[in-house]
């Protein structure tokens, strides 16, 4: 039996407030090494670049929700899909205010409830978009984690499309798919501060 | 990170049946005890439940690469992910086709 994902399900993972300043307060020597380490180009450290990135980053982690870092592995036949029809996120995105924002969960768990299941969980490694922009893209569409033309080159074309066919037709379309180390972007993991790998966290 | 998880589980309505989890390159440091099969009974912190089961990629293109000489794809990377689904499919009553995953090898063939 298939356990299918509830709206609820859908509308709490898309809104619940991950409370990730508090959870990675411990890490955040860790976290700070890797963003010197991202603004340090040829050896000379952007010191003004690292202050914006910093200060940029607690804004947006301080409302990060479930759906800002998490997606579901479906991708259909036309990009981006997990979106509803670009005339709402318009709509949305000239307005905003949480209650446009509950309109789109709703209508993006319209279109995807058919497809999804709570059976598979896929768990990535970490997020690898900008510190300065957490949810993953405009405006306040839920979902978008693993589905943004952005998220390069470990979801560039080539490999996204190998990636996605992956899942297709199997039991694992419309998994839940979440990131271990989540907040923490970096293109590869490979970057991570040592800190953050070679110990469990939490 | 592991309390992360445990609450997504919770949200996603999931803590009241065993799932699989597919886990990819160092997110086994976070998954905190990697294994590879059956889980035979729950975590202390209540992440993993008796028989939830686990597959580790080590790295996802691995899963999805052509055989190279530097070793781009590992055959039995994609057949334990093949068979851990599978498996599970059939313990939990999910349809799922003997070898689910022979799509990406069979269209890489053709090009």
């Amino acid at each position: 039996m298939i356990h299918h994902v509830t709206d609820k399900a859908f509308k709490d993972l898309a809104l619940t407030n991950m409370r990730l300043l508090e959870r990675l307060a411990p890490m955040q020597s860790d976290i700070e090494d890797l963003i010197k380490r991202i603004c340090t180009k040829k050896g000379t450290f952007d010191e003004v670049q690292y202050r914006k990135k910093l200060q940029a980053r607690q804004q947006v982690i301080e409302k990060t929700t479930y759906g800002d870092m998490a997606s579901w592995a479906y991708w259909g036949s036309t990009y981006p899909d997990v979106e509803p029809p670009a005339e709402y996120v318009e709509a949305c995105n000239r307005d905003r205010d949480d209650s446009d924002k509950q309109t789109l969960v709703e209508l993006q768990y319209d279109l995807l409830k058919d497809r999804l299941n709570a059976d598979f969980i896929i768990v990535g490694v970490n997020w690898g978009g900008d510190e300065q922009k957490l949810y993953g893209g405009k405006g306040p569409t839920m979902f978008r984690n693993y589905h943004s033309k952005s998220v390069t080159p470990f979801y560039g074309r080539k490999d996204k499309e190998r990636w996605t066919r992956l899942f297709e037709r199997t039991p694992l379309e419309g998994s839940y798919m979440t990131d271990a180390f989540k907040g923490v972007a970096s293109t590869t993991s490979a970057n991570l501060p040592v800190g953050l790998t070679r110990t469990p966290i939490g | 990170m592991r309390d992360i998880l445990r609450e997504e589980r919770h949200l996603l309505g999931a803590s009241d049946h065993p799932v699989c989890w597919i886990t990819v390159g160092k997110s086994s440091v976070v998954m905190g005890e990697p294994w590879n099969g059956k889980r035979e009974s729950a975590s202390p912190d209540g992440l993993y439940l008796p028989d939830d089961r686990m597959v580790h990629i080590p790295f996802p293109l691995f899963i999805t690469r052509k055989e190279s000489s530097r070793g781009g794809i590992r055959p039995s990377h994609i057949d334990a992910l093949s068979e851990t689904v599978t498996t599970f499919c059939m313990e939990h009553g999910i349809p799922c086709s003997e070898r689910p995953f022979d799509n990406v090898f069979s269209s890489e063939k053709r090009k």
